[in-house]
């Protein structure tokens, strides 16, 4: 296997993705410690309560806290003169390359969570997909969109 | 030029009557039948309700043909409509992709045509669409919209531009190959979800007692019986299938300009389409079940740009149906820029397990329960159940792909066999990946994208290729190794 792209993306992404994870679990611990008081009225029995506990422990730190860290870390691009390598997933590795002559348009978006910390999504779109490089730091990202759209200002090629 | 407004042809009030009934009212009764059915009236208040609604209808048809004017005024097409909210869109000329003029039956008796009108935007629906003119007057407006184009580019090229372009070749299908065609289009899954949507609609009307009925008169019937049954739907199907693609393939011709494709088809509904070869991202050749033993094969371009051909999922068939043999002679002559080869480069032995598996292992998830519960039927089950492990081997016998200089090609099957060539430029994006357990035995799947409809695109991928194929097609894409 060849070697993966340079770059990392923001050590702060890890803290959005720990978020986003965690806002659904949150609820669903809530319902867990409301159901472990209800359990004796609707005569739950006790292991099923255990089960349930032991459950949502693992599902917590597994989407909250072992995804994120894996996520970052498989996460990588690289920007070259004509071209832009992306390496991203847990399970399924995924790598792909976009030529700078191909790409249609570049982006930098932010929601509410990336702007609490600073960071920035930067897309990058062909004819025909889009890509997307999760959570840099905002001026990185600005810095990587204008770069990238000087490179991808090459000739034109009929598409 | 034409730079006073005009109106459509007054028949197009009938295209708008036909398009109100079927997108108001149609829709409108179905929604609320419920409603109506408890509804206890008098049959004449009904007669004039109806009556109403019709005159309502007519009038609003009537007023938007009124309403409705084109105009060409210097670079553009300016369309102006709507009764209460009016629409202004103007379309320039040179953002115009492709002009396609069609003939449905109605238009055939008032000898009119549609225009529709085209451009790269990401709108799915003709961006401007003339619902009825007259015949020449839709053919002047073709020349009148594309002219400017020509002369656009007569400027940078030394030609003179206007004159008539040359013809360079032309292929029209035989009445034998079109009954070929028809017989193997294999259209027959269209018609079974359309069986489903009407299905679903139909269980509104008829009475409650009706399925428990045929449930119960069916379970008593000989399997025999049931089968019989179920081949006399299948012919009706399969008839209907054939019905369908004789509809559309009939009078099938295209004809090569220098630097377009004109095709034109359809028995009642006629179509012209244009095709702009420098908007051709790649081909593909699509060989279904039926025609692949029996050496044939329909042939499809791949093209980016506005929404050209709904049915067929945004590809234009070159050719309904070719010999496999001739393939090669028919791509050289209407694209010369594309080779089709036959030294297919294929998966590795250690991939064909993962092929059969992954084809196997759903089906069996069904299977099991019902196997459990109905033991007596198990031989159904094994049968489903084994056509699935042959299927994941074909899979895997004919997954493979070519490179070569400038080009990729792609070969894969889901039911019918597909090839898909492109040029090293027309590819927008190319991935690799690998999971945990392609990782262990050093396969991987590669994926590329083209431009194809609105902006969206389309992919195609061969899965569990040997690392360093994939490795390979990357080098060969990437601008970085060379």
């Amino acid at each position: 296997m060849r070697q993966p792209p340079e770059n990392y993306i923001a050590k702060e992404a890890v803290k959005v993705w720990r978020i986003t994870a965690l806002i659904p679990t949150v609820i669903l611990w809530i319902v867990l410690i409301v159901l472990t008081f209800l359990a004796g009225k609707f005569s739950i029995p006790v292991w099923v309560v255990l089960v349930a506990w032991a459950v949502m422990a693992v599902d917590t730190y597994v989407t909250g806290f072992l995804i994120p860290a894996i996520k970052w870390r498989r996460w990588r691009y690289q920007v070259f003169e004509q071209e832009i390598d992306i390496q991203h997933g847990i399970l399924i590795i995924k790598r792909t390359l976009v030529p700078m002559i191909r790409v249609q348009h570049v982006d930098t978006k932010q929601g509410p969570l990336l702007k609490r910390f600073k960071l920035a999504t930067v897309t990058i779109s062909t004819a025909a997909t889009t890509h997307e490089i999760p959570a840099l730091l905002e001026e990185e990202a600005s810095a990587l969109r204008d770069k990238i759209s000087q490179l991808a200002r090459v000739d034109e090629d009929d598409v | 030029m034409m730079s006073e407004a005009k109106r459509m042809h007054p028949a197009a009030t009938i295209f708008n009557f036909i398009a109100m009934i079927k997108d108001v009212l149609i829709p409108a009764v179905i929604g609320s039948f419920a409603l109506i059915r408890n509804i206890d009236a008098p049959s004449w208040v009904w007669a004039l309700v109806i009556l109403g609604l019709l005159l309502a209808i007519i009038g609003f048809s009537f007023l938007s043909w009124y309403r409705f004017t084109y105009r060409i005024e210097g670079e553009e097409l300016r369309i102006e409509s709507g009764i209460f909210i009016r629409k202004k869109r103007y379309i320039s000329k040179n953002r115009i992709q492709s002009i396609d003029l069609t003939a449905g039956v109605i238009h055939r008796i008032f000898r009119l045509v549609k225009v529709e009108v085209q451009t790269a935007g990401s709108d799915n629906a003709a961006e401007a669409g003339l619902k009825a003119v007259s015949r020449k007057e839709g053919e002047l407006l073709r020349e009148a919209l594309k002219r400017a184009k020509a002369e656009a580019t007569a400027e940078t090229e030394e030609s003179s531009g206007v004159e008539e372009p040359k013809m360079v070749a032309q292929r029209t299908i035989g009445v034998k190959r079109l009954l070929l065609a028809a017989t193997t289009s294999g259209g027959i899954g269209v018609f079974l979800s359309l069986f489903a949507v009407v299905g679903s609609q139909i269980n509104q009307i008829i009475p409650d007692g009706f399925f428990t009925n045929v449930y119960n008169w069916a379970i008593h019937l000989s399997i025999v019986l049931l089968l019989v049954f179920i081949l006399l739907v299948c012919v009706v199907v399969w008839l209907m299938a054939v019905a369908g693609t004789l509809l559309r393939y009939s009078f099938f011709s295209i004809r090569k300009y220098e630097k377009e494709l004109f095709i034109t088809r359809g028995l009642l509904e006629k179509k012209q389409v244009t095709v702009p070869l420098n908007r051709i991202q790649g081909i593909r050749i699509q060989e279904n079940i039926f025609r692949q033993p029996l050496g044939y094969a329909a042939v499809y371009v791949e093209v980016a740009g506005g929404a050209l051909d709904k049915n067929d999922d945004f590809s234009i068939a070159l050719f309904p149906l070719l010999k496999r043999t001739e393939i090669q002679s028919f791509v050289q002559e209407y694209l010369p820029g594309i080779q089709i080869e036959d030294r297919w480069g294929l998966l590795p032995t250690r991939s064909a397990r993962r092929f059969v598996l992954r084809s196997t292992i759903p089906v069996v998830v069904i299977a099991a329960p019902l196997l459990y519960f109905f033991p007596s039927y198990s031989w159904m089950a094994l049968i489903v159940i084994a056509a699935a492990a042959v299927l994941g081997y074909l899979r895997f016998r004919d997954a493979g792909f070519i490179l070569t200089e400038k080009q990729l090609s792609f070969r894969s099957r889901m039911l019918s066999r597909e090839t898909i060539v492109v040029d090293r430029k027309r590819i927008q994006s190319l991935s690799t990946s690998n999971h945990w357990f392609q990782r262990r035995k050093s396969l991987q799947t590669v994926y590329f994208s083209i431009a194809s409809h609105s902006g969206v695109g389309k992919s195609f991928l061969v899965k569990d290729m040997e690392n360093k194929d994939a490795e390979a097609i990357r080098d060969w894409y990437s601008f970085h190794s060379q």
